[in-house]
């Protein structure tokens, strides 16, 4: 009876063992890939936010409504590029993403753009007007060029009036143990002082524009557009590296437990059948005498 | 000698510069700027264009740009582009190769908005192959 019993604690564990090895190697996978990730976060980081703030600023001072990207409109569609990984198994991160979103989209007609493949997956089978551009499905393949052509895309579909938004909804990389989703209007570039949260006083003041504010941001719109995309997919990247990190570390960490409390179970086995069969020798023997 | 300023190039792949320099000249829309120390401040688009940097010992660095725009303050001048390489990080050969696959682009292209991008592509690719042939590390003046 023992050794039946035996059997299938040894099955179990070898099961466990098994896992812990498939959790451990993604757990290694994910470190040196966001080690990676996390350098080039870093390094896009000035760029990124320099680019925004400045934008932001530039738009706050502007008084030039002629051009179709400055000025805000009634918001009739607003899209929603939602950047989520390619890939499962990365803990809470595409859950909490995509929470985050439907949070955010409430009570908007809102037009989803999904970038990465769990995104297009999670959004084919929800009541959203997706519009899944093709080719773009790839988080891991977002290059800083192609980061431009989708900039090119999406600014066509702003001006040409089908959405009257454009947000980007994404994770970020806050640090090894923490990323949270973020959402980060991109178009139209009209932000008041409250929206970017500039100080009074604190402004492009008497700055020279040439050839004038309006023109200059024009020209830098798709630069804006490209470059905000880049930074946000690099933010996301890296985040998805680190849960999926963090998660294989606890998955690893669980089977390692499991694996204990199994031998334990299976040594305790092993020694009653043990102690069952002297006590049956011993007995038998007594028996003879 | 001249007062200096402090000059910063970003790019999404890094910071390019970041150091004290004499003046420095770049390529906006509405043409060719140079700044010295103590300009007032000013704010331009940057196009596909070279940028000539002037170093405090006398030198002048050269670098491809593309796209983006420049920043001055008082104290600061901050360039961010797109992309920026100096000529000495450009291959000479391998830039004129670039040219040609992009000028070969601009001939094949069919709709006007592929024949613009081709062209935009064929722009930075030019300025690449002639910016590199001013590399040889450090040129003189």
């Amino acid at each position: 009876m023992a050794g039946a019993g035996m059997r299938d604690v040894k099955r179990r564990i070898k099961s466990v063992e098994s896992t812990m090895q498939i959790t451990k190697a993604m757990q290694l996978v994910a470190s040196s890939k966001l080690r990676r990730a996390k350098e080039r976060v870093e390094t896009a980081r000035p760029y990124f936010t320099t680019l925004y703030n400045t934008i932001c600023m530039m738009a706050a001072g502007n008084t030039d409504t002629t051009n179709v990207y400055t000025r805000s409109r009634v918001r009739n569609r607003v899209a929603y590029v939602v950047i989520a990984g390619d890939r499962g198994l990365a803990g809470g991160y595409n859950t909490n993403l995509f929470k985050f979103a439907a949070a955010t989209m409430e009570k908007e007609t809102a037009v989803v753009i999904p970038l990465g493949k769990r995104s297009v997956d999670y959004f084919a089978h929800r009541d959203y007007e997706t519009r899944v551009l093709e080719g773009y499905s790839a988080v891991e393949s977002m290059d800083l060029e192609r980061c431009f052509e989708l900039a090119r895309l999406l600014t066509e579909l702003f001006r040409s009036g089908e959405v009257d938004e454009v947000n980007l909804v994404y994770t970020e990389f806050v640090s090894m143990l923490s990323q949270v989703p973020t959402s980060r209007k991109i178009l139209p570039l009209s932000f008041t002082r409250e929206e970017v949260g500039l100080e009074e006083g604190k402004s492009f003041g008497n700055a020279e524009f040439d050839p004038s504010i309006g023109d200059v941001m024009a020209k830098i719109i798709p630069q804006f557009v490209g470059g905000m995309i880049f930074g946000a997919i690099s933010e996301s990247y890296a985040s998805e590296q680190g849960a999926r990190r963090t998660a294989m570390e606890a998955a690893s960490d669980n089977a390692e437990e499991m694996i204990s409390s199994l031998s334990l179970q299976y040594n305790r086995a092993r020694q009653g059948a043990i102690t069952q069969e002297i006590t049956e020798i011993s007995g038998g023997f007594e028996a003879l005498r | 000698m001249a007062a200096l300023y402090r000059l910063e190039i970003v790019t999404p792949l890094g910071k390019k510069f970041d150091d004290m320099v004499d003046g420095c000249v770049f390529r906006t829309t509405e043409g060719d700027v140079g700044i010295l120390a103590g300009h007032s401040p000013y704010v331009a688009a940057i196009e596909v264009g070279e940028i000539k940097v002037h170093t405090p010992d006398g030198k002048t660095r050269y670098a491809a740009a593309a796209d983006g725009f420049a920043h001055v303050t008082g104290e600061l001048v901050r360039i961010l582009v797109s992309s920026c390489d100096w000529a000495e990080e450009i291959d000479p050969d391998k830039a004129r190769e670039e040219r040609e696959a992009a000028r070969a682009r601009v001939n094949e292209a069919k709709t006007p908005e592929e024949r613009e991008l081709a062209k935009h592509v064929f722009q930075k690719a030019r300025i690449r192959r002639r910016v590199a042939k001013k590399a040889d590390g450090y040129s003189k003046k």
